[in-house]
């Protein structure tokens, strides 16, 4: 009985994992196709800096 | 690594009061993409609303409250994206990677503004204060971040990260 049970946890377990692992992989791939299809909208690409000088005082220019 | 389901964490943050100014200057623009380099974001705007008593997140995109200013707009201009799900997005997974001084841009039809971060720091799931209106431009991101509820489906904190503007170009 107490293997049974055993054995009825590890295959719930599995199929728990595997089901979270096909979504988690499912997601990816739906994020990579929306990334390609909204790829066209993007601005073209160029060298941007990670690092920028804070400002000592606010630039609130506007056009 | 903490794990939630998609849609879940469009409960993040409870709406507020709208800004009747927000969107009456035409100013920069709306933001239509943003680019942080230090943490690999490179992704389309999507305005959101509020759903439910609060604000939505996209699946995949970066969130702009469509009550909040445009960017460059004297006031608080607000951003939102996952931080790591099972069947969504996590465009703003590396957010707590951002530190003072990296580079955030945001880029409307005609306009590429340049934000550098001033500051990062986690509130309770409760405290909207970050929320509140400025007087200067700023940007303000969030997602998630501490201990997941997995009944409630929402996080225990915020990741907030401010950003002041450094300079604006046309694209």
């Amino acid at each position: 009985m107490l293997d049974r049970r055993g054995t009825g946890l590890m295959v719930l377990g599995a199929a728990l994992l595997l089901l979270s692992v096909s979504m988690f992989g499912y997601s990816r791939l739906v994020e990579w196709q929306h990334s390609v299809q909204v790829q066209a909208g993007a601005p073209p690409t160029e060298v941007l800096a990670n690092r920028l000088p804070i400002p000592t005082r606010g630039a609130g220019n506007t056009p | 690594m903490l794990l939630a389901v998609g849609s879940g964490l469009r409960g993040s943050v409870l709406a507020r009061s709208n800004d009747s100014n927000a969107l009456s200057d035409p100013g920069f623009g709306a933001a239509e993409w943003m680019r942080i380099p230090s943490i690999g974001v490179d992704s389309q705007v999507t305005d959101v609303g509020i759903v439910d008593g609060f604000y939505d997140v996209p699946w995949f995109d970066v969130g702009h409250h469509a009550d909040s200013h445009n960017p460059g707009d004297l006031g608080n201009c607000i951003f939102n994206g996952h931080v790591a799900t099972i069947n969504a997005g996590e465009v703003f997974r590396r957010l707590d990677e951002l530190q003072r001084g990296d580079a955030v841009y945001v880029y409307t039809p005609a306009y590429r503004l340049d934000w550098v971060v001033t500051d990062t720091f986690p509130v309770d799931q409760d405290d909207n204060s970050f929320l509140d209106d400025t007087s200067q431009p700023r940007v303000t991101l969030y997602t998630c971040t501490g201990q997941f509820n997995p009944i409630e489906r929402s996080y225990a904190e915020r990741l907030v990260v401010t950003a002041q503007l450094v300079q604006t170009g046309p694209r």
